[in-house]
């Protein structure tokens, strides 16, 4: 029996990967007239969308969850495996709502050169992703902050603080 | 046989409402479904950190049984039995079944609840419906449709 060629395995993943670059790229990078900030919170917001929507797939045919711990754990590993085709590295909690959820090699930063010039614009890269975190998180009912820091690439991490209503 | 077939919101305010025949019946089915979400509140808070059940008696099954999407029956009367579903992000399904000579499995129910959210996950997909309000995708309703047709 033949073996099934598989010209473009690896790349399954490529288009969002492309996508997203472009996105950042041309949006925000190369926009010198407006308000980066601006910008960066418009692209949040396609994330709170996209993770909103998306959790709801995703969900179908798991069981409930027990608590906020085991939300964030699949945040962690399906959500992420879904996306990136990986699971978080570390996740650390001081269990009173914050979480903080470390990628090694994040994918939407593995293609870009580690040197200093770029690791200002680190930060733009991760954006949607915070977005999609805060989305998913946000139709289960938690109310978060997610904010993201890039120390050395590809590595990163997103800081989740679950804002409690009083 | 399916007699309606009601989405409620994560604020309890409904979505999506479909009864077989519309008129006055209509009204009955909301009272219906109204009293049916308090018990589904109910169902899903004592699956909460125990499984003690209301009499103090320890139910060491309980936590498996409403960590389940699917709720079960919810009330029964003498004309209509009421089910229930709700999704991880608390939306909630109900269907009114009406008694009748041909009983329904309980297998049936399940299908036509995976079937509803199935509806309802591609209908979050589509990005000109914006999450939270009334659903009035025509392919939601055709679901809906054959639900209530007993397909």
């Amino acid at each position: 029996m033949a073996v099934q060629p598989q010209p473009f395995s690896g790349a399954e993943e490529l288009p969002l990967e492309l996508l997203h670059g472009e996105l950042v790229c041309s949006e925000v990078l190369l926009s010198k007239d407006k308000d980066i900030n601006e910008l960066l919170s418009k692209l949040e917001f396609i994330g709170f969308s996209t993770g909103y929507r998306l959790i709801e797939r995703l969900l179908k045919e798991s069981p409930r969850f027990k608590d906020e711990l085991e939300t964030i754990k699949f945040i962690c590993k399906d959500f992420w495996t879904a996306i990136y085709k990986k699971q978080i590295d570390n996740l650390r909690t001081n269990h009173q709502g914050t979480y903080v959820l470390q990628d090694n090699s994040f994918k939407f930063l593995s293609r870009i050169s580690a040197t200093k010039q770029n690791l200002e614009h680190g930060p733009k890269f991760l954006a949607y992703t915070c977005g999609m975190v805060r989305g998913a998180l946000a139709n289960l009912g938690i109310a978060s902050v997610v904010i993201a820091e890039v120390t050395t690439m590809p590595t990163c991490r997103f800081h989740i603080t679950i804002t409690r209503s009083v | 046989m399916a007699v309606c077939v009601a989405v409620i919101g994560k604020d309890n305010g409904p979505m999506y409402f479909r009864t077989r025949q519309s008129g006055v019946e209509e009204l009955q089915y909301h009272f219906i479904v109204s009293s049916a979400l308090d018990i589904i509140e109910e169902r899903v808070q004592s699956s909460g950190k125990s499984g003690i059940l209301p009499g103090g008696v320890s139910n060491p099954g309980a936590l498996e049984i409403t960590r389940e999407l699917y709720l079960g029956a919810l009330t029964a009367q003498e004309e209509y039995k009421v089910y229930g579903y709700m999704t991880n992000t608390k939306i909630k399904f109900v269907i009114v079944i009406e008694e009748s000579s041909t009983p329904l499995r309980e297998n049936d129910i399940r299908t036509m609840f995976r079937k509803l959210h199935g509806a309802f996950c591609d209908l979050m997909s589509n990005p000109f419906y914006s999450p939270g309000s009334e659903i009035r995708s025509k392919r939601f309703h055709d679901v809906v449709n054959s639900i209530v047709a007993g397909q």
